[in-house]
Parts: C-alpha cells; structure tokens; sequence
C-alpha cells in the first residue's frame, strides 16, 4: 500500500510542477509561433519575475497575490521596449541573429541582476503560504498548489486571448502572415511588440509563482530557459496549449526521476527527454506541433 | 600545383605564424601565457566555426568534446599512466567515436532544432558527468569535486601545442574556403535541400566536419585541462564556453577562416584588460557589444575588412 502511497504522492508533486512549467514555457512558445524568434533571454523574464515578487514582499511588504499583476504590468513593458526597438530590428534574417541577440540581452540582464542583488539565494517568506493541505497519506504544500492553478489559468487566459479577442485575431493573422496582415491594416510590428510583451509579462508571473516556494537568485535564468525548451519541444513547438502536455511530461518526468532514482538525476532525465523527442518525435508527444 | 597557389591573407597568415613560433624567445611568461589563452580560444571559435560558418549547422552543444577531451587524458594520464600528448592524441580518438555515434541522429535535426537538440545533450552531458562517478562506480570525473593534475612540464609546451591547434583549425577552414568538400558544405548551408537534390551527400558532409571539429575541440579541451591542472564537470561541460564560442565566431566573422582568430584575439584582450577591474561591467558591456556587433555588424570584424577593400575598389558590397 505505501507502495501504490509513494506513487501518487510522486504524481501529485509532478502535476503540481508541471502547471509552473507549463506557465513559464507558455511565452516561449508564443513568442516563436507568431515572429519566429527563439528567445535565449527567456529564463531571465522568470528571473526578473521572481525578483520583483521578492522585493515587493520583504521590501515594501506587499501581499504576495498583489505582486502577480504588478510582474506582469512590469515584465510586459519589458519586453515590449525589447522587441520595439531591438528585435525588430532582426525581422527576416536568419534564426541565428536573433538567437545571438536575445544571448545578449541575457547577458545583460543577469549581469545586471548580480551588480544591483549579489549571487546570494533568497527565500520569499509567506506565512499564509506555509501550510499544507494533507489528504489522507497524501501531501500537498498550499504554494505549489496556489502556483499551478495560477500558471494553468494564465495558460488557459492565454489561449482564450487569442481565439477569442480581436487582438487575438490580429496577432494570430500577423503569424500565419504578416505582409497580408498588414494589407489589412495590422502593423506586424506593433502587434510583435505586444506579441513579446505578453509572453514576457507571462513568465514574468510564472518567475513569482516559483518565488512561492523556491529561492531566487540571478544565475536560475538558464536552467528555465532550458525547461522552457523541453516544455515547448515536447508539447510541439509552435503549437501553445502543448505547453500543458509538455509541463505534465517533464514534472511527471522528474517527480519520477527524485523518487525512485535520485534527484540529481532530474536535470539528466529532463534534457534528454528533450533530445529524444526532438528526435523521433519532432511535433511533440499530442503531435501538433509545427514541422521543420 | 593550385594547392601552392596562396592568396596574400595566407601569405600574411604563414609569415604571422613564423613570428609566433619565435615570440617566446622575446616575451615574457605573462605574454606567452596570454598568447597562449588567445590560441586556445583561436581553436575552439574556428572549430565551431567550421560546422555553423560553413554547412550552417548552429551547434549549442561543442562543449561536449571540450569536457570530453580533457576527462579522457586526464584518466589515461593517471590511470594509464601514459605521456601526455599520447594520451592526448588519444582522448582525440575517443570524442571522435563518440562524436560519431552522436552526430548520427543529431545531425538530422534542422535549424532551431537542431540547436535546441545539441544545447539539451550538453546540459545532459554535464549532469552525465557529474554524476558519473556515484552512477557507474568507475573514478573518471570526481563529481562535482572534480579531478586534479600533475602539475605541468612549464608554459612553452602549452603555448606551442594551442599555437599548432589553432593554425590547423586555420588551415582546415582555408581548405574549405577552395575544396570540394567545401563547396559541398556551404551548399548545404545555403539550402540543405536544394543541395540534396544536387547530389551533395549531406548527412555524410556533415558529419565528417562535425567529427573533425569534434576531434579539434577535444584536442583543445585535453591539453586545456593538463595547463590548468584541474578540471570539474561543472567548468569543463559548461553552456559559458559554447556561447563564448559563438560570441568570438560572430563578432569576428562567421563563415571566415579569420574572423574566430581575429575574434579570440579581441575577445581575450578585452577580457584581460577590463574582466579583471570590473568582472559585472565587463559582462554587461559584452552583451551589450554582442547586440549592437549582431544588428549593425553582421559580417564581423573580418567583414569590415573586406568592406574596406570593396570601397576602395569602387565596388558596393
């Protein structure tokens, strides 16, 4: 019996990670299904997402739920001065450029992140937070619980912003074709911009929700960065509501990995997932995702 | 005997070669141990350069034989006790197997994918690594503790070994620039596709120059770990010396046989000067070069070059 308790007790933490990854990949795979750009600064969005939860809550003492709209507000703006003035300028050239100048941009902003809050780990403290519900022999911590089903709403929040408003539209017109968008009077750039403000603002909510319940720190960019591409690649690039299939493999996958194997080997699990499916399975694991 | 036929760039690159096989006998130790740096990052930028500049390929995932090539000749050096260039050149067999093994699928992952692909099984080779010796029971990494080296025969050793690596890596993309085999691989870099259809056997190109960048890459890597006595899983394997690869190829030129060298040299000289004072500054001003070199620059510092050269012969370029 506690055979079959750990299992579930496994799944349930692998489900509880995978809306967070779903919510920090989700922009990922926004930003490449509508202008082509593959964002090597993703990470960092997250980043500067965590630290604005934790400086507004031990700094000036906001309540943490507060903090959510106020990451995104900031992280849009963020990212629409990025791709306004900067990636824009990218537009039509090889996948490369812009892969280099979004590293770029991560080197900025990391760096910048260690001069103004040192390398140190911090820990967002949430009284409130500190509980958890307990089911029987299962366990399940208030934070993480709070953290997946804010990142599956702004997935499914996501989703429904695109099927069913006008800026949806005109942002799902501008990917399938930007000069015939414009024909209709729909600045590609423009809509590009709010495209990468969006996806940023996103993860910039997803970096607080992992702020809940995990340190903060300026290098936990590049292991999100590295998530984001499993999450994408196995729920399908280009294809958004994958993200959710893509968060339940890899959360399940390394929920698996910390309890019968040992958990320095989730990150090895993760990335090789990643490869294999890029592999033989390129449209991702529901197989809608776009071909190259 | 068109293979004599050298062009002035590589009049001026072998006459460059003699004067630094007699620098050390001019310069000081601090000179030739940054001469020495400069070429290592020289081999590692043109080897790199060799898959992306010239078939297209964008690999995230080269530092995989740089970790590679060090482990290896550290372990036949201790375990086998055996000289270190013959372990060297030995470690290069290794990566070579293993490059081939993996280049097999990887390399038939297109454009985004494929550096996805390649940047996942660095991380994964990293954690590999890492774990290694808890996993297999077999010493070969020391976790994260890492492995450490009888201390070298002196600096000369290196300062040539890294001198002759980076004028192979050279002379390789020479070859390329007016081989067959070359026209080959930028015709696939071009358009893969179009280049199929020609006739361009495009797995096995391919694979041959990511094979023999793995090799020079390894190479590199061994004699790096020898130099620095000490080498861990976390440095050796880590995505930092993959994306100073790839800063060093664009800002010197992708797709040129000078431009990694050119862009090692630049790279390392402003490391040197400023990295020491200001280690924060020095990292944001290099994002901040690596976007403006991206956007305004395209074609690298050896691009200039030639733009220069185009303007006085009154042709736009």
């Amino acid at each position: 019996m506690t055979l079959l308790a750990d299992l579930v007790q496994t799944l349930i933490n692998g489900i509880l990670q995978a809306g967070v990854y779903a919510a920090a990949a989700v922009g990922l795979s926004l930003i490449f299904g509508v202008s082509g750009i593959l964002n090597a600064a993703h990470g960092e969005l997250v980043m500067l997402g965590a630290f604005a939860t934790y400086w507004l809550v031990s700094a000036a003492g906001v309540d943490p739920f507060l903090t959510l709209p106020i990451s995104f507000a900031l992280l849009f703006a963020l990212g629409y001065l990025l791709q306004y003035f900067i990636l824009n300028r990218t537009l039509g050239s090889p996948l490369l450029l812009s892969l280099l100048v979004t590293f770029g941009i991560s080197l900025i902003l990391v760096n910048t992140a260690l001069r103004l809050w040192s390398a140190d780990y911090r820990l967002v403290r949430i009284a409130y937070f500190e509980r958890s519900l307990i089911l029987g022999p299962f366990i399940i911590p208030l934070s993480r619980l709070v953290a997946c089903a804010v990142g599956v709403g702004m997935v499914v929040g996501l989703t429904g912003l695109l099927q069913r408003t006008h800026l949806g539209r005109m942002i799902r017109a501008t990917a399938q074709d930007w000069e015939m968008a414009r024909l209709l009077g729909v600045s590609h750039r423009m809509i590009y911009a709010v495209t990468f403000g969006l996806g940023a603002g996103i993860s910039g909510v997803a970096g607080s929700l992992i702020a809940f319940y995990a340190p903060v720190e300026p290098y936990m960019g590049l292991t999100y960065t590295l998530f984001a591409f499993s999450v994408v690649v196995l729920g399908g690039l280009g294809y958004i509501p994958g993200v959710v299939w893509g968060g339940l493999a890899l959360g399940i996958a390394q929920a698996l990995t910390e309890t019968y194997l040992e958990s320095g080997l989730s990150l090895l699990v993760a990335f090789f997932l990643l490869y294999l499916i890029l592999r033989f399975m390129p449209a991702g694991i529901m197989g809608k995702g776009r071909l190259e | 005997m068109r293979f004599l036929s050298l062009g002035p760039g590589e009049v001026a690159a072998l006459l460059l070669l003699l004067l630094l096989l007699l620098f050390p006998a001019a310069a000081g130790a601090y000179q030739i141990r940054l001469a020495t740096v400069i070429f290592m990052w020289a081999a590692l930028a043109g080897s790199w350069n060799l898959l992306a500049g010239y078939a297209g390929a964008v690999d995230l995932g080269p530092v995989v034989y740089y970790g590679v090539g060090a482990f290896a000749t550290a372990a036949l050096m201790l375990r086998a006790h055996l000289p270190f260039l013959v372990s060297l050149v030995l470690a290069g067999g290794v990566a070579m197997v293993i490059a081939y093994a993996v280049g097999t699928p990887t390399l038939r992952l297109r454009g985004a994918y494929f550096a996805i692909g390649t940047l996942a099984l660095a991380e994964s080779a990293k954690q590999l690594a890492l774990a290694w010796d808890r996993l297999t029971g077999i010493p070969l990494t020391g976790g994260s503790a890492g492995v450490s080296l009888p201390l070298s025969a002196g600096y000369l050793l290196f300062y040539y070994v890294m001198l002759a690596l980076a004028s192979l890596v050279t002379a390789a993309a020479l070859w390329l620039g007016r081989s067959k085999f070359g026209y080959g691989l930028r015709a696939i870099g071009e358009n893969d596709r179009l280049a199929e259809a020609s006739g361009v056997n495009i797995h096995r190109l391919k694979r041959r120059v990511y094979v023999g960048s793995a090799l020079l890459i390894a190479w590199t890597g061994g004699t790096a770990g020898y130099w620095l006595s000490y080498i861990n899983a976390s440095d050796f394997f880590g995505a930092g010396l993959t994306f100073q690869m790839v800063v060093m190829v664009l800002l010197g030129g992708l797709g040129t046989p000078f431009g990694p060298p050119l862009g090692a040299l630049f790279l390392t000289l402003a490391a040197e000067i400023l990295g020491t004072r200001f280690v924060y500054h020095y990292l944001i001003a290099i994002g901040v070069l690596i976007v403006a070199v991206s956007l305004f620059m395209p074609a690298g510092l050896a691009g200039v070059g030639r733009l220069l050269r185009s303007r006085r012969a009154g042709v736009q370029p």
